[in-house]
């Protein structure tokens, strides 16, 4: 019900500000066309490598936390915690590491070898990141990289905080069956490998969009 | 607290389950250190997670970084594509080391018998 209430609220603040502004001849003020052409592609592009290093790892926490917990209860039936059992933290460990391969990576903080010295401040969505000067800026392929690494960005994330959940859940199963009984562990370790696929899928995607955009210029 | 149980009886029969369960708590020859309050988790078990987890964070990464230039020239895509296939080259690795674990671990606890 509580929903109902905020959402009637904000419709009908909606309604009043939008009806002033209609009848004092300001209405042109809601022009979606004119909110895509004015805003940068590099708010679109910050945007996609925020959502898809965040939601990698929302994803891969969930998948952490729900799995632990399950590791600490089986604990209580079994006391044995061995590399075995462990298996289910790693396979939500990559789905974090795949949102860091496609989204960020600082400048390299280390001195590097010479023959890597040409190195992009970046992984694949961000390498495209590069200072433009203002009045270049606002370019059909600048537009298109802003977008594709938006959409791309929140194409993995989703991928990857889904997947993340369930391996996760799956590693949860995992630890309280292999607590019940140590022969069943195997059966659903091969589940949560299919499991972890799924955020392989959403990384190919992402690196396909993202391979058809260029660099900012 | 409506659902705290107040009965002596049930008491005793939570009791006794615990006292049914606790022995079984040890099968297949487990580590007795763990009935004896001494750390359920070996050392070496969370040395490997930890060296897998640094693994995981610095291989993927470095293959990027390593092959970006020097074998795709530029290519962004593939050099992405090898760390995924590094990562997850990282995580079989991981399951077979604990596999291999698990049967030495069983073909002692046989020996021990």
């Amino acid at each position: 019900m509580g929903y109902y209430y905020r959402a009637g609220t904000l419709t009908t603040a909606v309604l009043v500000v939008g009806a002033y502004m209609l009848f004092n001849g300001e209405g042109e003020a809601f022009n979606i066309g004119r909110f895509l052409e004015e805003t940068s592609p590099y708010t679109w592009a910050s945007l996609g490598v925020a959502l898809c290093i965040g939601l990698s790892v929302v994803g891969a926490a969930w998948g952490i936390f729900v799995t632990g917990s399950s590791i600490i209860g089986g604990g209580v039936r079994a006391p044995r915690i061995r590399t075995k059992n462990l298996i289910s933290i790693i396979f939500c460990e990559v789905v974090a590491i795949y949102g860091v391969i496609m989204s960020t990576f600082p400048l390299p903080l280390f001195p590097l070898p010479p023959f890597i010295i040409n190195i992009p401040a970046g992984i694949v969505f961000s390498a495209k990141l590069s200072d433009v000067p203002s009045d270049a800026l606002y370019d059909p392929k600048n537009y298109y990289t802003g977008y594709a690494i938006f959409w791309g960005g929140i194409t993995v994330g989703m991928c990857n905080a889904v997947c993340g959940i369930a391996v996760g859940i799956t590693g949860s199963s995992a630890a309280l069956a292999d607590a019940a009984d140590p022969s069943l562990f195997v059966k659903i370790l091969v589940i949560e490998i299919f499991g972890s696929v799924l955020g392989l899928f959403g990384l190919i995607i992402g690196l396909l969009v993202a391979g058809k955009a260029e660099d900012f210029s | 607290m409506a659902t705290r149980r107040t009965l002596k009886g049930e008491k005793v029969t939570e009791k006794e389950d615990i006292a049914a369960i606790v022995p079984d708590t040890n099968p297949n020859g487990a580590n007795p250190k763990n009935d004896s309050g001494g750390p359920a988790v070996p050392g070496s078990v969370i040395a490997k997670l930890l060296l897998f987890t640094l693994a995981m964070v610095v291989a993927p990464l470095g293959s990027y970084f390593l092959t970006v230039n020097a074998v795709f020239s530029g290519n962004t895509t593939f050099a992405g594509a090898t760390a995924a296939v590094v990562a997850n080259v990282v995580l079989i690795t991981y399951v077979l080391v604990a596999m291999a674990e698990d049967t030495r671990e069983q073909e002692e606890a046989k020996k021990s018998q």
